[in-house]
This record gives C-alpha cells, sequence and structure tokens, in this order.
C-alpha cells in the first residue's frame, strides 16, 4: 500500500481507540478520586499528567473524557452522514419539489455559524448526551445532504442507472442498491474529515458549559477547569489539549489517506 | 532514395518495474518520407496512440521508452536533452489531438493562441523577431482552413465554436508553424460525418501544401483508406504489416488485416432486405406530433429537441435512426423510453397512451421497453458482478426462485456467447465487446417487446463490431421484438435496419425503406449525408477516393 499518510494517521487513531477504550482500566485511579495530599501536582511517575485542583489523576480523566468525547462526535456524525445521504439521494434522484424543500431546510441550517446554531440548540433542548448528538449531527447534516445529492446527480443519468429504471424498479431500490454504493467513498471520506470537527464542536460546547456536565469529564471540560489556574498548573490544559490534537491529527490523516484512495483522478495515476 | 524524415527503429515503450512492468510497445519499426501521409490503423490498446506521443516525448514521467533508433530529418532525437527536444517539438513537430476542445486554453481567445504559436515558431527559426501582424495572418490562416466569419472568429474563445471549427482552427495552426512533420491522433472520430468529410479533404490539401509527413493515427479503415498513402496496421503494441494502401487492401498478409477488412467489407455490404416486417400488423408504437422542448435553465435558452415528429413503429422491424449529433436521435429514442416527458402530442405504446404517464404508472409498462446504451461501461453498476446485473434483470422480470435465476443467467450468457465464468466479474474486468453482450443479454431477459439501441457499437472496436451486430440480428429475428437502432454510422444502419428515418435538427426529414432512402433520398441534407459514404470502402472508389488520386500515385510522384 502505497498510502503512507493514511496509514500513519490509521496508527494514531488506533491507538487514540484503544487508549480510552481500556486505558482508564489500567490507571490505579478513577476519574473522580480526589487525593488531596496532591492538589495540582505537577507530571510525575504516579500522575503522568500531574493532577487537578481537586488532586484529581489528569491521565485518567483526559482518558474518560476521551471516550465520552469520541464516542459522543461519532455517533453525532453517524447520524448525520445516514440521515444527510438519506436526504441527499432524495434530492438528487426526485429533483423537483421535494429536491426544492429538501435542500432550502439545508440551506437554513447552513447559514447558520456552527457553534451559534449548536449553542442554541442546546439552549432549547437541555444538556443530556443524546441531545448533544443531536445538535452536533443537525449542524453537520447540511453537508453529507449537499454531498450526496451532487454525487447523485453525477450518477443519476448514468447508463446502469437508467437501465434500472427501465427495469421498472421501485425508485427506493434504486436508490438503495445502485446509487448508495457508488457514492459511499466521498460520504465516508466527509465522515471521517467531519469527525475531527464534531470533536473540536463537542469540546467548544463542553468548554463553554453547554456541552457535558459535570462531573463527567469531558475533553472541553477539562481544558475548561484547567484554564483557569493554567498560571499555577499549565499542564491540566495542554496534557488535555494534546490528547485533543493528537486525535485530531490521525483523524485528519486517516481523512487524507482515504480521500486519496478513492479519488479516481490520483488512483488512475497510480 | 533520400533521407526518410523520420526513421524510427525498435520502439519501445514499458510502464512500472521489475514484476509489474508491463510493455506496450515491443519494438516498433516506422518510416516517412517528406509528403508522404502513413496511416497507423489498430484498435484500443494497440499502441498506436502511444507510438505517437513516445516520438513526441509525451508520455508520462513513468513510461520508459527505449529505441535502437529514432532518427527525424537526420537528427538522432533520442539524443537530445528536453530543451534542445523543445524546441523541434511544436515547431518542426506539430501533433493534432482528438478533441479539439482540449487542446485550446479554454480561458484565452482564439487569437492568443496563434499570437503565441507564431512567437514560437519565429523564436525557434532565430531570426530578429519581426513585429508581424499576427492578426492579419491568423485571420487569413482561418480563412484559408474555411473558418466562415475569420475576423470575428478571431475574437471569439473557444467554447463559442463548434468542434469542426475548432478542429479547423487547430489546423489553422499547425499551417502557422509549418512543421515538417504532422502527428495526428483520431483527429476526426469526435466530429460528424459531414464534418469530418470537409476535414479530411483539408487535411490532405494543407499536407500537399507544407510538403510535410504526416502519421495518421486511426481506428478507422475507411479514412485510412482514402486518405494515407501507406499503412501500417497495429496490433497489441507490434506493427503486423505495413504497406501502401492499395496492396494492403487488395492483398493483405497478414490475417488480422485481413479480419479487419473482411469486417469492413462486411458492414460496407447492405443486408438482404426482408420486404418490411410488421406491415400488416397493428404498430407497436404510434408517435403523434412528439416535441420535447428542454426548459431553458441559466444563461441556456429553452431547446426545441423534438419538434412534430410523427412515426410508427410496427411489430418485428428494425428502424434506424439517422443524422448528426443534436439532430435530436438519442432524445427520441428516450423520449420513446419515456426517459423524458414529451411536451406535446401523443405516445402510444399498443394504444394506450403513454404519453403522461406517471413513473408509478409506467412500472409494468417499462420492462417491455428496454434499451442498449452507448457507453458499454457505463453501463452496469460497477460495484455488481455481471451476473448479479443480470439477476436483478431476471427478478424484475418476476423470477423468484434462486435456482431458476441462476439457470437463467447462464443460458442468458450461453446466449450472447459468453462463458458462466464471464458471470463472476466486475465490469471492469470485461472488454467493451463482451459488455456490450452482457447489456443485449440484460435487456433480452425482461423479455421485452421493443429495444433501443443508442449508438451502441460505436464505441467498440471494429473487429468486434459486425459479431455484437450480428447478435444483436439474431436477437431480434429469434424473440420477434422491434428495435430502434439509433446511430451516426450510416454502413451500421444500413447493415441493420429494414426502414431508416433521418433526423435533423429535431425534425423528421425522411423515412422509410433501407434502400429507398440510400437509392434515392428525397431530402438534400439526405443526400449530403450520403455522400460522406463515397470515400468508404462500401463506394466503388474503394480506397482511392477523391482526396488528389491513390495513394500509390502520390508516392511515386514525391
Amino acid at each position: 500500500m502505497q498510502n503512507r499518510t493514511g496509514m500513519v494517521g490509521l496508527l494514531i487513531v488506533l491507538i487514540v481507540a484503544l487508549a480510552v477504550l481500556i486505558g482508564p482500566a489500567l490507571i490505579p485511579y478513577g476519574p473522580e478520586d480526589m487525593d488531596f495530599m496532591a492538589i495540582l501536582a505537577p507530571p510525575s511517575l504516579a500522575h503522568p499528567f500531574g493532577t487537578d485542583s481537586f488532586g484529581r489523576d489528569v491521565l485518567s480523566r483526559v482518558l474518560l473524557g476521551g471516550r465520552v468525547s469520541l464516542t459522543i462526535s461519532f455517533a453525532a456524525i453517524l447520524v448525520a452522514a445516514v440521515l444527510g445521504s438519506w436526504i441527499g439521494i432524495l434530492s438528487g434522484y426526485h429533483l423537483g419539489w421535494t429536491d426544492g424543500v429538501l435542500m432550502r431546510i439545508m440551506d437554513l441550517l447552513f447559514a447558520f455559524p456552527s457553534f451559534i446554531l449548536a449553542m442554541l440548540l442546546m439552549v432549547l433542548f437541555g444538556f443530556s448526551s443524546v441531545n448533544i448528538i443531536a445538535a452536533i449531527a443537525l449542524v453537520y447534516l447540511p453537508i453529507f445532504a449537499r454531498i450526496a445529492r451532487n454525487t447523485t446527480l453525477l450518477i443519476r443519468e448514468d447508463p446502469f442507472i437508467q437501465a434500472s429504471r427501465l427495469m421498472g424498479r421501485r425508485p427506493s431500490a434504486i436508490m438503495l442498491t445502485e446509487i448508495l454504493p457508488n457514492i459511499s467513498a466521498p460520504i465516508l471520506v466527509q465522515a471521517s474529515v467531519g469527525l475531527a470537527f464534531a470533536i473540536i464542536l463537542e469540546a467548544g460546547l463542553s468548554f463553554i458549559g453547554l456541552g457535558v456536565q459535570p462531573p463527567t469529564p469531558s475533553l472541553g471540560g477539562i481544558m475548561s477547569d484547567g484554564r483557569e489556574y493554567f498560571s499555577r498548573a499549565p499542564w491540566v490544559l495542554t496534557m488535555s489539549g494534546m490528547a485533543i490534537s493528537v486525535a485530531l491529527l490521525g483523524i485528519n490523516l486517516l481523512g487524507d489517506g482515504l480521500r486519496d484512495l478513492t479519488d479516481p483522478k490520483l488512483r488512475e495515476r497510480a | 532514395m533520400s533521407v526518410p524524415l523520420l526513421d524510427i527503429k525498435g520502439l519501445r515503450v514499458g510502464f512500472g518495474r521489475g514484476a509489474y512492468r508491463k510493455e506496450v510497445l515491443h519494438g516498433v519499426d516506422l518510416h516517412l518520407q517528406r509528403g508522404e501521409t502513413l496511416g497507423i490503423i489498430g484498435e484500443s490498446g494497440s499502441g498506436k496512440t502511444m507510438t505517437g506521443m513516445a516520438l513526441l516525448r509525451l508520455l508520462p514521467d513513468t513510461a520508459q521508452v527505449a529505441q535502437e533508433a529514432m532518427l527525424f530529418d537526420g537528427t538522432p532525437l533520442h539524443e537530445l536533452d528536453e530543451t534542445a527536444f523543445g524546441a523541434l517539438r511544436g515547431v518542426r513537430m506539430a501533433m493534432i489531438f482528438q478533441d479539439p476542445v482540449g487542446s485550446f486554453n479554454p480561458a484565452k481567445r482564439i487569437g492568443w493562441h496563434f499570437r503565441q504559436v507564431m512567437k514560437r515558431a519565429e523564436t525557434a527559426a532565430g531570426g530578429v523577431q519581426p513585429t508581424g501582424d499576427y492578426r492579419a495572418r491568423a485571420v487569413a490562416l482561418m480563412q484559408e482552413v474555411g473558418i466562415r466569419r475569420a475576423e470575428d472568429s478571431v475574437d471569439l474563445y473557444p467554447h463559442q465554436l463548434s468542434g469542426g471549427m475548432l478542429q479547423r482552427a487547430l489546423i489553422a495552426l499547425v499551417l502557422a508553424l509549418e512543421p515538417d512533420l504532422i502527428v495526428a491522433d483520431e483527429p476526426t472520430t469526435n466530429l460528424d460525418k459531414v464534418v469530418e468529410h470537409q476535414i479530411l479533404t483539408l487535411f490532405k490539401q494543407i499536407q500537399r501544401r507544407l510538403n510535410a509527413g504526416m502519421i495518421f493515427v486511426t481506428h478507422d479503415m475507411a479514412v485510412a483508406a482514402s486518405l494515407c498513402d501507406r499503412i501500417a496496421v497495429m496490433r497489441e503494441g507490434e506493427v503486423l504489416e505495413v504497406a501502401e494502401a492499395q496492396r494492403l487492401f487488395d492483398d493483405p498478409q497478414h490475417d488480422y488485416t485481413k479480419l479487419l477488412i473482411a469486417t469492413a467489407r462486411k458492414l460496407a455490404s447492405p443486408a438482404a432486405p426482408r420486404g418490411e416486417p410488421g406491415r400488416d400488423k397493428p404498430p407497436l408504437m404510434q408517435i403523434r406530433n412528439l416535441s420535447l422542448v428542454f426548459p431553458p435553465s441559466g444563461p441556456r435558452p429553452a431547446f426545441r429537441a423534438l419538434d412534430d415528429i410523427t412515426l410508427d413503429i410496427r411489430q418485428g422491424e428494425v428502424i434506424g435512426l439517422v443524422g448528426e449529433s443534436g439532430s435530436g436521435k438519442t432524445t427520441l429514442g428516450r423520449a420513446l423510453l419515456r426517459l423524458y416527458r414529451p411536451s406535446g402530442g401523443t405516445l402510444l405504446f399498443r394504444g394506450e397512451d403513454i404519453t403522461r404517464a406517471s413513473d408509478r404508472a409506467l412500472r409494468p409498462v417499462r420492462r417491455e421497453l428496454q434499451m442498449v446504451f452507448q457507453d458499454p461501461g457505463g453501463s452496469f453498476n460497477p460495484r455488481k458482478l455481471m451476473k448479479d446485473s443480470l439477476a436483478e434483470a431476471l427478478r424484475a422480470a418476476g423470477v423468484t426462485s434462486s435456482r431458476e435465476i441462476a439457470a437463467r443467467t447462464a443460458a442468458l450468457l450461453e446466449r450472447v456467447q459468453l462463458a458462466p465464468e464471464h458471470g463472476e466479474r466486475y465490469p471492469h474486468e470485461l472488454s467493451g465487446g463482451q459488455l456490450q453482450r452482457v447489456a443485449i443479454a440484460r435487456a433480452v431477459a425482461l423479455d421485452p417487446a421493443l429495444i433501443v439501441a443508442d449508438e451502441a457499437v460505436s464505441k467498440l472496436d471494429v473487429s468486434v463490431r459486425a459479431g455484437v451486430l450480428d447478435l444483436f440480428r439474431d436477437i431480434q429475428r429469434e424473440k420477434q421484438l422491434s428495435m430502434v437502432f439509433i446511430t451516426h454510422d450510416l454502413e451500421v444502419a444500413r447493415y441493420m435496419c429494414d426502414r431508416i428515418a433521418v433526423l435533423y435538427h429535431g425534425r423528421l426529414l425522411e423515412l422509410g425503406p433501407t434502400e429507398r432512402v440510400f437509392d434515392s433520398p428525397s431530402s438534400d441534407y439526405t443526400r449530403t449525408l450520403l455522400e460522406t459514404l463515397d470515400y468508404s470502402l462500401g463506394g466503388r472508389n474503394f480506397g482511392q477516393a477523391g482526396y488528389g488520386g491513390t495513394g500509390t500515385e502520390r508516392a511515386h510522384a514525391d
């Protein structure tokens, strides 16, 4: 496999996934165990990422917070990708008023800055995990809808789709078996790129207190705590921020790799 | 004999390295005299384009080129560095590509291209740069190649000219260079027959005027026959034989050449007329005053693609729709299948009005109206095995048991002369001809009453074309189905069809039995269209059409 970028990205993503999944179980302290003898202790062998103002182990909190943040982001992107592709295919296949109505709704969602929209939804519907997922999904929905619609438009006049129509098959069957498999590549790429943005969005919401509520750890929440006593204990903010950066780097590299892999122009050259 | 203008010996081109190395040219020997036209003919993958590209160093960096000798006017080309070669290419050696649109910078006016080329030619000539009036010279050259309103055209952008006009402009650019060698790669393949005829005439004229050597790459036997002095036949990276055009056609040496010529001759011979099938039965489809207007979109005004077309499609007949691109033949074919909704008129299928039937109401009828598409590669879902595509058609036709589907799939493949293992492959693993056979099988699987074949053989190689056409015909006779055969190729139409409908700008100009249309066309346009057949193999003047004498004469004259 020539795709080195993608392989490095995949490796980082796998390490991050493993760390947040089984990491917390390997650490002797729970994320909420307080050690008042070691408040704001700098990184050491006992606490590699140091401790926070309650004497909680930052590594443990980052790993568990990472698990929460990644799960929420992943679920949100999954929902956005599935729903968005469905809307996009429907729009691109039927065109006409179906397309008009669906796409104007998507435009409306697109018109808001993503962060403002997510904040609005959180304030309106409250702070449960399901609501965070829904809010992030709604922000990314129009992106997937547009990609799915555009790629559907590109292939809807292709002979094999026409042949399927001429067989008298139902539109839903054509969309599912003929169109979806042939537009899944760009959607997959967008999903991996979108995941990185979803993590940032979730961290941002938690950072300003509109996301996951304490005491449940989340990366944004840990960073928010760390900001308050950054001058005395810079490691809290730094380490949680680095954790986000590593996850984003891995996901973005993986996304780049996937794009190269599925871009027919690049593939032809290989 | 003088030093040849071009002498290539043992040209090899390969891609990849190690175990993955694949050689695409296995030692090509060619030579060319000044004023001579050498045709290279072969099918896709034969290496004919590769030869021209290797000569002009236009291959990608990944290609490995090796040769025993490559002499241009006595200069060994392979010893020149990039700079020295760059001074030759595009000045003394010119290339004309298949796609005239892609050869121009879309952001620049036509005149700009002339200025660039003229500057380049002057710089390369080494002389002091004369303050030539580029514009006036460009206009003069464009008039020379027959571009109408050249003074205006010089200020237009490439997209504002038609394909034929652009190809003329490209030839005018070549004239401006006054090169010693012209490599033309399928320069007329994308053009309509009538335009192709004019462009070929023009080629002959300018080549004579410049006294340049020309390599003319084509897949079309008839074009090669009419234009070239000598012809090289290529297959799979090797030159099978080179001979003077007349001799090649009169006395081909290689079996492959014989096959190509036999195929071309076969297509040129009209099929035995079989009366007018279905004349006394009620028509399968009645088209009455059908029109179709594409609504305006953006800056494009509304476009009337079909205008007042009245036509019956009889049971069991093959009717040909012929005309140039933009004549509406494909639109009509698709409108018949209700892939488009007509704007006016009526469409009766078995007496039932389907002009405005909804998609849902059409679904039961759909199965009976099938289509075989031009592009065999796009006709199948790239992510499905061939047998799955066939199985889907069978399921759509109401076959449910999986055992029966498997049995019928195998039978269908066999019927179109493919082996069962072809069913286990993906579309990109089959050749164009094989794909088109599966496409026919898929259409037949639905047991249709009508098949519309839209340029179904135009993208296929010459040697497989006849086989696919024969398969169409056999299946049509066997199932007694009606067939609408859309083609721009008059020979194919004559070979296949019982009746011919000639379309021009969305109107039906002429309709009649094939022989009648070919022997005594009633419209001027049809007559013009038929004149393009004269240079073809079918005409009396086979291999020696009127482009300034026969190949043999020309070769000796130099």
